[in-house]
C-alpha cells in the first residue's frame, strides 16, 4: 500500500457522497467517472496494474454508456453553478457522513475477524461504497440514480472481493455485470422516448 | 465438442443471433422452441459415457470447458436438470407469439436458460452468484417492454437481487477453508445466516417478496411466470449444492428444525395472504412464496427422506405456473381485458366459462388437489410433516386453507350476477384445445407419477453428500 491509499479511498467515498447528495444528472455522470478514477488509483496501490486497469476501463465504459444515453435523449441539462444547497441535501449528506463514520469505527474489528487480508483503507472504502450505494437506492426512484447507485454498490463489492481473492473469471463476470447494468440503465432511461419509433412493445 | 458448449454456448449464440431479428416473431419463436426442444431431448437421452454413435460415426464429448482459468462442467448427473430447464423454455416459447410480450422474449429466453445452466455448471460454484445477477440484468427488457415507464416493482427487483450477490459471494469465501469441518462457532453461524439471507432475497421469501407482487401488476404474466419458474427451479437446486458441499451447513445443530419451521411459515403466510387478494395478477406472488415454503420444508425434512419429493415437485409446479401464466395472458391479450380485479371479474363465468374453469383448476392443482399432478409429492410432504410435529401440520392446514378460501372467493366472484349484461367473449379454438391438453396432462401426471415424476429424482444425483450416496 502506498501512503496515498487513504487519499484515494477518501476521494472515492467523497465522490460517492456527492452522488448521494446531488440531484443533477450531468454532475452525477462526471462524479461517477471521477469515482472510478479514484478507485483505480486505490486498487493500483495494492494490486497488479492489469486488475486496476480493467476496473477503470469497464467503469468508464459504463459511465460513457450512461452519458451517451442521456445526451442522445436530450436529458442532459447544463450544470447549475453555483450549486444550490437544500435542506434535504443536507440531510442526505449527514446520513452519508454518519454511515462512513460508523464503518470507519467498525472497520478494525471487522478487518481482524472477517477480512484479515484486506488493507483497512480498502475495507473502509469498499464497505462505504456499498452502503452509500444502498442508501442512494433507497432514496431515489429514477432509473439513472438507481443505476449509478448499483454501479457504486458493485464497485465496492468488486474492490472488497478483489482484495481477498483474485480471479480472472470473477473479474470478467464483474466487468460483464457493470456493463450490463449500464446498458440496463440506458434501456430504462430511453425506453419511454422510443415508443413512437417502435410502434409495438 | 463439449457438453457446456452444447447446452450453454449454442443457445447463447442462437439467442444473440435472434436479437438481430426481433420483429420476426414467428421465426424467433420457432427457432427458440425447436432448439430448446432439441436440447431438452438430447439432455434426457444423452448417454452416460458421453459418447454418441450416429450411424458409423462416433462422437465423444468432454464434460468440461476451460474458461478464463476456471471451468464449466456438465456431467451426465446434471443433465436431468438441464433437460428440465430447456423443456420449460420450450413450453414458454412455443406459445409466446400468441401474446404481446417483449419482441426480445424468444432470444433473451434462450440466453437466460443457458445462463441458468451456466449457474449450475460454473466451478467454483460461488461465482455463480454474479451469473444470477447477469440473468437479472438480461431479464429487465422482458419485464418492462418499451413504451412503459419502469415501474417501482422492476427497480425493487433490480435492487433486491443486487443485494443478494455479496451475501452469497462472501459467505462461501468466509468459510472456504473450513468447508468440511463441522463445528459451531460464530463464524459458521454468521456465514450460514448470510447464505440464508442471500437465498431469501433470490427466492422472494416473506417479507422480501414484495417485488414479485409488484411485478405481477406491472409485467406481462407470460414473462413473469417464465422467469420465476426458471428462477425457483434453479435456485432451489443451487441451494441443494450449498448443503451438499458444506458439511458445516448441513450438520449445524437445529438446521433441519429451522428449515421446517421456515418452510411451514412460508406456506401458511403464502396461503393466508393469497386468501385476501382481489387481483388475480398479484396472486402469483403468494403462490410463489408458498411453493418456496414447500421446497424449504422438503429440505428440512431431508433426514426423513423428503428430498425426492422436492425433485418430483418441479414438473407439476412448472405446469401449473405455465397454466396460470397462459390463462392470464389469454385474458389480457386475446380477450383484451386490462384488469384482473375481482370487481371486473364479476359474472365472468357467463362470458368465458373455459377460462374461468382453468383458473379454478390451476389454483386447486397447485394447492395439491387429489388426483392432480401435484398431489403425489405434496401428499408425501404432508404425511412426513404430520408424522413429525403437529405444529407443522397446523401451518400446512392454514396454508392450504388460505388457498382454498381464495378459490372459493374467486368462484363466488366469477359466478356472481353482474349488474351489467355479460356479453360472451370468444377465444380461439386453439386456446380451448391447449387448455384441455394441459388439464389432461395434469391429470395424467397425477395418475401416473411413476412415469412423469419419478425420473425427476435424477436431479438429485449430483448431490452425493446430501443424499448419502456412495
Amino acid at each position: 500500500m502506498s501512503s496515498f491509499d487513504g487519499l484515494f479511498g477518501g476521494l472515492a467515498l467523497a465522490f460517492a457522497l456527492i452522488n448521494l447528495v446531488r440531484r443533477d444528472w450531468a454532475s452525477t455522470v462526471i462524479v461517477l467517472a471521477l469515482q472510478y478514477l479514484a478507485l483505480f488509483l486505490l486498487i493500483f496501490s495494492f494490486a497488479e496494474t492489469s486488475f486496476a486497469l480493467i476496473r477503470i476501463l469497464v467503469g468508464w465504459m459504463s459511465t460513457l454508456v450512461i452519458y451517451l444515453t442521456l445526451a442522445s435523449s436530450g436529458m442532459l441539462k447544463k450544470l447549475e453553478w453555483p450549486p444550490r444547497f437544500s435542506a434535504s441535501q443536507g440531510m442526505r449528506l449527514m446520513m452519508g457522513l454518519l454511515v462512513i463514520a460508523v464503518i470507519w469505527a467498525l472497520a478494525p474489528n471487522l478487518g481482524r475477524e472477517v477480512f484479515p487480508f484486506t488493507p483497512q483503507m480498502v475495507l473502509v472504502t469498499s464497505l462505504g461504497l456499498m452502503v452509500l450505494g444502498i442508501l442512494q437506492v433507497g432514496m431515489r426512484e429514477e432509473p439513472i440514480y438507481v443505476t449509478v447507485a448499483l454501479l457504486t454498490f458493485f464497485s465496492g463489492l468488486g474492490l472488497l472481493y478483489g482484495s481477498i481473492e483474485r480471479s480472472t473469471v470473477l473479474e470478467g463476470l464483474f466487468a460483464a455485470l457493470d456493463l450490463s447494468l449500464a446498458l440496463t440503465g440506458a434501456y430504462l432511461i430511453v425506453k419511454v422516448s422510443d415508443v413512437e419509433d417502435e410502434g409495438e412493445p | 465438442m463439449s457438453t457446456p458448449l452444447i447446452w450453454i454456448g449454442i443457445p447463447i449464440a442462437f439467442g444473440l443471433l435472434l436479437l438481430a431479428i426481433p420483429k420476426r416473431r414467428r421465426i424467433s419463436a420457432s427457432v427458440a422452441s425447436l432448439l430448446s426442444l432439441l436440447l431438452a431431448i438430447l439432455a434426457f437421452i444423452f448417454p452416460a459415457e458421453h459418447v454418441l454413435i450416429l450411424g458409423d460415426q462416433r462422437y465423444e464429448f468432454a464434460t468440461s470447458l476451460a474458461w478464463l482459468g476456471r471451468s464449466l462442467t456438465i456431467a451426465k448427473a446434471n443433465l436431468t436438470l438441464v433437460g428440465l430447464l430447456f423443456s420449460l423454455n420450450f413450453m414458454w416459447n412455443a406459445f409466446s407469439n400468441r401474446f404481446k410480450t417483449s419482441m426480445y422474449f424468444n432470444s433473451l429466453s434462450l440466453v437466460i436458460t443457458a445462463l441458468w445452466v451456466a449457474v449450475m455448471a460454473l466451478d467454483p460454484f460461488l461465482y455463480s452468484a454474479v451469473l444470477v445477477q447477469l440473468i437479472v440484468m438480461v431479464s429487465v427488457p422482458l419485464l418492462s417492454p418499451r413504451g412503459q415507464a419502469a415501474g417501482p416493482g422492476l427497480l425493487r427487483y433490480l435492487v433486491m437481487q443486487s443485494l443478494a450477490v455479496p451475501f452469497i459471494l462472501l459467505s462461501g469465501w468466509m468459510l472456504s477453508g473450513i468447508a468440511t469441518a463441522p463445528s459451531v462457532n460464530p463464524l459458521i453461524i454468521r456465514a450460514a445466516m448470510m447464505i440464508m439471507v442471500g437465498f431469501a432475497l433470490w427466492l422472494a421469501v416473506f417479507p422480501l417478496h414484495t417485488w414479485v407482487t409488484m411485478l405481477g401488476q406491472e409485467s406481462h404474466p407470460w414473462v413473469l411466470s417464465f422467469l420465476m419458474t426458471m428462477r425457483q427451479t434453479t435456485v432451489l437446486v443451487y441451494l441443494l449444492g450449498f448443503f451438499d458441499r458444506y458439511a458445516w451447513l448441513r450438520t449445524m445443530p437445529n438446521i433441519d428444525t429451522m428449515l421446517q419451521i421456515l418452510g411451514v411459515v412460508l406456506v401458511a403466510l403464502g396461503g393466508l395472504l393469497c386468501a385476501f387478494q382481489s387481483d388475480l395478477r398479484r396472486v402469483f406472488a403468494y403462490i410463489f412464496v408458498a411453493e418456496t415454503g414447500y421446497a424449504i420444508l422438503a429440505l428440512g425434512l431431508r433426514s426423513q427422506g423428503a428430498l425426492p419429493f422436492l425433485a418430483m415437485s418441479f414438473v407439476p409446479r412448472a405446469l401449473f405456473y405455465w397454466l396460470w401464466g397462459y390463462t392470464l395472458s389469454v385474458h389480457r391479450d386475446q380477450l383484451n381485458q386490462a384488469s384482473a380485479l375481482f370487481t371486473d371479474l364479476q359474472g365472468f363465468f357467463r362470458s368465458q366459462a373455459p377460462l374461468s374453469m382453468a383458473w379454478v383448476f390451476t389454483l386447486l392443482g397447485v394447492s395439491g388437489l387429489p388426483l392432480m399432478a401435484y398431489f403425489p409429492p405434496k401428499r408425501s410432504l404432508w404425511l412426513l410433516s404430520g408424522s413429525l410435529d403437529l405444529g407443522l401440520t397446523l401451518g400446512l392446514v392454514i396454508g392450504v386453507g388460505g388457498s382454498l378460501l381464495f378459490v372459493m372467493r374467486l368462484l363466488r366472484t366469477l359466478t356472481k350476477n353482474s349488474a351489467t349484461e355479460q356479453t360472451p367473449l370468444r377465444v380461439p379454438v386453439m386456446v380451448l384445445v391447449t387448455l384441455a391438453l394441459a388439464g389432461l396432462l395434469a391429470l395424467a401426471i397425477g395418475f401416473l407419477p411413476q412415469v412423469f415424476l419419478n425420473p425427476m429424482q435424477a436431479i438429485l444425483s449430483p448431490f452425493t453428500q446430501l443424499m448419502g450416496l456412495p
